[in-house]
């Protein structure tokens, strides 16, 4: 006996290859379970199958970042390695952001929006890692001199 | 030029820097500049280039000029002033 998941049609390889236009258009919808014998697959919409790949993916590295909590605050991460170069502040802005986007991107499937939240953060981090960043964060820029260029 | 186009300003501080930048790279910087002074908040238009910093540099875009040269400023929508405060070239 087969059991059903995610509401997937459960046909054999017979059926497939005596209907295979029929499970293909239905596999663009909804996945479609293959048994022949002992195997058993899915034919899944390949963008579904990304969408559940990132959150499997991603999932996995946010529960592991909430494990290091600890070494975090020592300045370390396994995930993230480059949260060392944030303020202890920022990591905790990076920590609301990336929970708030992975809500998002579980809703409307944009992973490129959490990807690019990825990369800004990364960006952030490396830029932390030069002396004249890291006084441009605290330094007003209003005492400053600037030259018009064209 | 359009009314409603950004005025660029380099932090005298890396004037030099920003000059080395345009000689070395003469057409990825009239890019930038073009950018700069049309859409400098418009990380979209630039997808590879462009990002919005995070954290203690949130003021700050940054955009990618090679693949080790950044130009990072600021942008005042209200007076439509860029200023760009770090620029890292070989001057």
């Amino acid at each position: 006996m087969v059991t059903t998941i995610l509401s997937d049609d459960v046909i054999n390889s017979t059926d497939l290859r005596d209907h295979q236009k029929r499970w293909f258009d239905r596999a663009l919808i909804r996945p479609v379970s293959i048994t022949s014998g002992a195997k058993k697959l899915v034919l899944l919409n390949r963008e579904h199958a990304k969408h559940m790949y990132s959150l499997s993916h991603y999932a996995e590295m946010i529960i592991q970042f909430c494990r290091e909590r600890e070494l975090v605050k020592k300045g370390g991460s396994d995930v993230f390695p480059w949260v060392k170069h944030l303020s202890e502040n920022a990591i905790d802005e990076f920590r609301r952001e990336l929970f708030s986007t992975f809500e998002e991107v579980m809703r409307s499937r944009d992973w490129l929006a959490f990807e690019e939240m990825l990369d800004s953060w990364v960006a952030t981090a490396e830029a932390m890692t030069n002396p004249e960043m890291v006084e441009l964060a605290t330094t007003d820029l209003s005492k400053e001199e600037f030259t018009k260029v064209e | 030029m359009s009314q409603l186009s950004y005025t660029i300003k380099v932090r005298n501080k890396m004037l030099e820097r920003w000059h080395a930048l345009e000689d070395e790279y003469p057409d990825e910087m009239q890019e930038l500049k073009d950018f700069l002074k049309q859409y400098p908040t418009n990380a979209y238009a630039k997808k590879d280039k462009v990002k919005k910093l995070r954290g203690d540099l949130k003021r700050f875009y940054q955009y990618d000029v090679s693949h080790k040269d950044r130009v990072r400023y600021s942008v005042d929508k209200e007076s439509r002033i860029v200023e760009v405060v770090f620029a890292k070239g070989h001057p």
